[in-house]
């Protein structure tokens, strides 16, 4: 019962979270780059239901335009990191040997490296900016999903419907393509949900210390860092950017678990 | 190749390679690829001459390879190269730096093991009722908050409104431990947080499963109440899954160090290294950037060969 509710919670934070980004992108209360300095540090009401930042612009807006942002950066890390990692995974579990090896210490290799620090490096070498973001992000996921791809479609390098494949006349990588990955999606997508949330959070964490989303640009990672200076006057500028991240990543942590209690077999027994 | 020692003498080549390799994609990003450090230090308008004298002066002028070589043979002897800004050897800036961002990161890891041991066994304890279902949905929440965040929130409360902590700044160890503990404490407490959110769904599920073997069931047919089984056989067993996550969480602490870090403004590796990129002071940077990966990839190394030490069936499988 709990889980069914937890499932739905992070559907509806999750879709909510979608279609203010959506809506954000065409629409948005204020134009945000309304800088109105009179109308500085307001607090909610209810011409302005989220308060005024600092330079009089409206919160609401910002965290419309903002949540735009976050997503794209996250979804674009994450489909970088499971257009790279994936393919690499399911070269190492079906070509094995040296393929495998290699596969196995690029993806240790690139463990070892979190997002910040190779933000940091990219922002040192060409200074700071959103592709930062997004490759730094990129690069750490890329094992994630080499990994799981690799350990999913290990079992089944042996099974008959694989073998009939090539018995079929098809080459590996039309085996690989059309037997191993329809039985591995489902958990490359369970998985892809659940690294959107850890890439939101480290996209905010990169904005807030200025190696990511640049001005004009809106993001909730930056809104905060922006604002931490003037939390003594106005608390709502640090409080709303941060509920924001946490419904964000909260929705998309119980979709993703949701999803993988229904669609990973390993866990439905005794469960 | 089943026996421990070769394990052990396999993961110490892998460990190798990685370090290896990872000073070489540090070195390639900081130094080859295409952008001129020097240029980028100076900025746009600077006169040729000066420009060279300073390439001269950093080394860039030398064939790569030789640069390379260099540089690796340099950090094996602990030598990183010194600052620019600074003036003093990098490794020197960072030890000294370490004394701040250490202890925060290990303060960290207690308080996350603190918080989230205890809950996630008491919640595997009450499996399925009301105190279980509110642990969790607040571990649930706690996994989503930002650290930076956190520790935003918590100086708006504890230190500007209630003012019982400092809201930023390090008096430094000179000052005394407990000072030195005080500025520590909420930094410390951020980052703990949502790591004990972690662990102690970690520790959940790690609890319950124990709960379901047979020296558990033995011991309360034995009579032992459900309670102290849980805590006396369970729990222990529990902790090597455990003292896994805590081993690979120590890695997310360190760099969460340095995002934290700058919320509080402490002197420590993370504000070093966003001074560095600020001021163009590359070497620094690729110092720093050397010195984490290391402690990543060590940390994870140790954890790798705990599990091996822990879980004597890994030992035959050749994992």
């Amino acid at each position: 019962m709990a889980r069914r509710l937890a499932f739905w919670l992070g559907g509806g934070l999750t879709s909510a979270l979608v279609l203010t980004a959506l809506l954000g992108a065409v629409w948005t209360p204020y134009p945000i780059d309304a800088v109105a300095v009179v109308e500085r540090l307001q607090a909610p009401s209810p011409l302005h239901p989220f308060g005024t930042d600092q330079l009089g612009r409206d919160m609401l807006s910002l965290l419309m335009a903002g949540a735009g942002t976050s997503l794209l950066v996250a979804a674009a890390a994450v489909a970088a990191g499971a257009g790279f990692g994936v393919p690499l995974g399911l070269l190492a579990a079906f070509r094995g040997g040296v393929a495998d090896e290699a596969v196995m210490r690029l993806s240790d290799l690139a463990l070892a490296f979190p997002a910040l620090l190779t933000a940091a490096m990219i922002a040192a070498t060409y200074g700071p900016g959103v592709l930062d973001a997004v490759v730094a992000i990129a690069i750490f996921n890329v094992p994630v999903f080499a990994r799981l791809a690799r350990s999913l479609a290990l079992p089944l390098t042996g099974r008959a419907f694989v073998q009939a494949g090539y018995l079929a006349g098809k080459d590996a990588l039309g085996v690989v393509v059309v037997h191993v990955l329809p039985n591995v999606a489902s958990l490359l997508v369970v998985q892809a949900a659940i690294q959107l949330a850890f890439a939101l959070l480290a996209e905010a964490s990169l904005s807030y210390l200025g190696l990511g989303v640049q001005p004009p640009g809106a993001s909730w990672g930056r809104m905060l860092g922006e604002a931490q200076t003037y939390m003594r006057l106005a608390p709502h500028v640090v409080l709303f950017p941060g509920l924001a991240i946490v419904l964000a990543v909260m929705g998309l942590n119980l979709l993703g678990d949701g999803l993988r209690d229904r669609l990973d077999p390993r866990l439905w027994e005794g469960s | 190749m089943n026996t421990t020692p070769a394990l052990v003498l396999r993961r110490l080549i892998g460990l190798a390679t990685t370090l290896l390799l990872a000073a070489f994609v540090v070195f390639a990003v900081l130094s080859v690829l295409p952008g001129d450090p020097a240029a980028v230090m100076l900025g746009v308008g600077a006169r040729p001459d000066t420009l060279a004298a300073l390439r001269a002066e950093m080394g860039l002028d030398r064939p790569v390879a030789v640069r390379f070589v260099s540089w690796t043979g340099g950090l094996f002897v602990g030598d990183f190269g010194v600052s620019h800004t600074y003036g003093v050897p990098v490794l020197d800036l960072v030890l000294e730096r370490a004394a701040v961002s250490l202890p925060l990161a290990l303060l960290a890891a207690g308080g996350a093991v603190f918080v989230g041991v205890p809950l996630g066994a008491l919640a595997a304890s009450q499996r399925g009722g009301v105190l279980d279902t509110v642990l969790m949905a607040l571990a649930q929440v706690g996994i989503a908050v930002p650290s930076f965040w956190l520790a935003i929130m918590l100086s708006l409360v504890f230190a500007v409104g209630l003012d019982w902590l400092p809201a930023g700044g390090f008096p430094g160890w000179e000052a005394g431990v407990w000072p030195g503990l005080r500025a520590l404490f909420l930094p410390a407490l951020a980052l703990a947080l949502p790591q004990g959110a972690v662990l102690a769904r970690v520790a959940r599920s790690a609890v319950l499963e124990a709960l379901h073997q047979d020296y558990v069931l033995t011991a309360r047919m034995k009579g032992l109440s459900k309670g102290a089984a849980l805590w006396r056989h369970a729990l222990p067993n529990a902790l090597i899954p455990v003292a896994t996550v805590l081993g690979l969480q120590l890695a997310f602490l360190l760099t969460g160090a340095i995002v934290v870090e700058n919320v509080f403004y402490l002197p420590g590796v993370g504000r070093l290294l966003f001074q560095a990129i600020a001021q163009r002071d590359l070497i620094t940077v690729q110092g720093i950037v050397v010195l984490v990966v290391t402690a990543v990839v060590c940390i994870n190394f140790v954890v790798d060969l705990t599990y091996l030490w822990l879980d004597p069936r890994l030992r035959t499988r050749g994992a």
